[in-house]
């Protein structure tokens, strides 16, 4: 059974429709890439996952289970969390406290602090910076506690939205390779980009063009697809 | 834990905590030996009186608005709940402000569930205007049952002299020890939530509600426990006022101008801080006390309106996050 499975999904806003009919799965331990350029309903797709949109048709499922019709914070508990577009780091908490809100004792199986411990292992920055107001952080350092702050969900799933953004290039780099890390923990990624160069680090995926499916496969074919090579790298 | 923490917490080492509690404890030994000091009057501690029971009022209304984010204008609500329901039990049923205080508590819970549940899924804007729109409604519902109420006329409580039982008393001395209980439980409650998951979550939610979902918080759950705890508290300092004041009308608990004082305190001394809406609600009974003197010379009424007006407006924009904001920025050099 797949750890999630998006099966026919429509998304509208009004008569305006995101996404059409997509359908793909994520199986556990594999880093998953929904690829595509702005407005390719990247965004809707995984807002639809987490419960923030509901869909006009089609099926969420994880773990076999519907995931249609929960609240977000439900999906959250169940083990799927979502690192938002443009990080939405809480400016007036803390970055222990940012980190803290989403500490669930059920999910983590642990104490706080040592949940806490576990995040601060994985971005030590932030154990510097732990009680510095979030939205005095840098770019990197935000990305950085929106990412800590799904791990504290100690989630099955992680499902980002497009982290590189507005990131220089040594930041998106290390972010990346934290990425890795998580992943090498046992944590399956989901990762919205519209940058191809992601495609490195993932095993399956999906490339989205005007909310449809346009190709999907392993990683290493659409790397090497023409699809990819003509409208993202430009050779 | 973590030898590398920054400087900035330096100041929450043991020194600087016994130095915190000094500064908590002298405006509360101040307020206590007020009534030995030579040149205070009654005048003088009616108007302290007036203070404490506006800064548990203040702190109520922090805890919806400032730590909750909730633009609450209609918490006159639950100050009428207050007022009304010990006023009206001890006039008609003989039953002591001691057991109203709980009765009117419990209706502002109930209140604040109903209303809550109807509202807390409207955005921003259309919430505040809910509460607006709630408190129009009680005034007419006050009018309507002018047999229980009074109607616009107001309700008087009975008075039989100095009482223990009925809590009331011909002098403010008392009231001065029951406000300065209220405001210290009330800064208590406070810190409790500051400090707390809930406490977290309500600013959490403050802040940026779908990230707060996304974190896995119940987004509507949140708002409505803060909702219902502030209710609670407002209805508690609610008895107090009445106890005090001895009368209530629509226009006293319902009114804009009420509103107004409900908000002021936390507004300008620091949203969602617990110091806040003490040093707020101070400055404000202060400031209005010292105009109502001139406006009587001067002969103009609500005169204290329009201080509150420019006050307000000096907050907004010298200092957002109040005075206590505004200290605690400079202290850490921001």
């Amino acid at each position: 059974m797949s750890l999630l499975a998006v099966q026919n999904l429509s998304v509208a806003y009004g008569d305006l429709f995101a996404v059409r009919d997509v359908s793909f799965a994520v199986e556990q331990g594999t880093v998953f890439v929904l690829l595509g350029a702005n407005g390719a309903g990247k965004t809707s797709i995984l807002r639809t996952i987490s419960g923030l949109l509901r869909p006009r048709s089609g099926e969420v499922t994880g773990e076999g289970k519907s995931l249609v019709g929960l609240s977000p914070h439900e999906v959250a508990r169940s083990g799927i969390s979502h690192v938002p577009e443009g990080r939405r780091v809480f400016p007036n908490l803390t970055v222990e406290d940012n980190l803290t809100v989403s500490y669930i004792a059920e999910r983590a199986n642990m104490p706080a602090a040592d949940a806490l411990a576990a995040v601060y292992a994985l971005f030590p920055r932030l154990a510097e910076r732990r009680a510095q107001a979030g939205g005095t952080l840098s770019g990197g350092e935000q990305q950085m506690v929106a990412i800590g702050r799904a791990m504290m969900n100690f989630p099955k799933l992680l499902m980002l939205d497009e982290p590189s953004l507005g990131l220089s290039p040594v930041m998106a780099e290390l972010v990346f390779e934290r990425l890795a890390e998580i992943r090498k923990g046992g944590t399956t990624i989901l990762l919205v980009e519209q940058n191809a160069t992601c495609l490195e680090m993932a095993t399956q995926g999906v490339i989205l063009a005007n909310g449809s499916v346009a190709l999907s496969g392993d990683a290493h074919s659409l790397q090497d697809s023409e699809f990819v090579r003509r409208a993202y790298l430009g050779v | 834990m973590n030898t590398s923490a920054p400087s900035m917490t330096a100041s929450q080492d043991n020194g600087g905590q016994t130095r915190a509690l000094l500064f908590a404890l002298l405006p509360v030994a101040a307020v206590a030996i007020l009534p030995l000091l030579p040149f205070v009057n009654d005048y003088i501690i009616a108007a302290t009186v007036r203070a404490l029971i506006f800064i548990s009022l203040g702190q109520a209304w922090n805890v919806v608005a400032g730590i909750g984010g909730l633009l609450s204008l209609g918490h006159g609500v639950f100050l009428g709940l207050g007022c009304y329901t010990t006023g009206i039990l001890f006039n008609h049923y003989g039953i002591p402000p001691w057991i109203g205080v709980w009765a009117g508590a419990g209706m502002a819970a109930i209140f604040a569930l109903v209303m809550g549940s109807m509202t807390l899924r409207m955005r921003g804007v259309f919430f505040a205007l809910a509460t607006v729109a709630m408190s129009l409604a009680m005034v007419q519902l006050t009018r309507h049952f002018v047999d229980l109420t009074g109607g616009s006329d107001g309700l008087a409580l009975k008075f039989n002299g100095n009482s223990w039982w009925a809590m009331q008393a011909r002098t403010p001395m008392p009231f001065l020890y029951g406000g300065l209980v209220l405001v210290i439980v009330f800064y208590a409650i406070t810190r409790w939530i500051l400090g707390s998951k809930l406490g977290l979550e309500m600013q959490a939610v403050r802040d940026d509600e779908t990230a707060a979902a996304a974190a896995g918080v119940s987004v509507f759950r949140t708002k409505l426990t803060g909702l219902m705890l502030s209710a609670v508290m407002t209805a508690v300092a609610g008895t107090l006022y009445m106890q005090f004041y001895m009368a209530i009308d629509p226009d006293a608990a319902f009114g804009l101008s009420q509103a107004i004082q409900l908000q002021l305190p936390a507004l300008l001394g620091g949203l969602g801080t617990a110091w806040g809406p003490i040093v707020g609600g101070a400055l404000m009974i202060f400031l209005s006390e010292v105009t109502n003197l001139g406006a009587t010379k001067l002969e103009i009424n609500g005169l204290d309106i329009l201080v509150y007006g420019i006050m307000l407006l000096f907050v907004v924009l010298r200092a957002p996050k109040g005075i206590v904001g505004f200290f605690m920025d400079r202290r850490r050099g921001r």
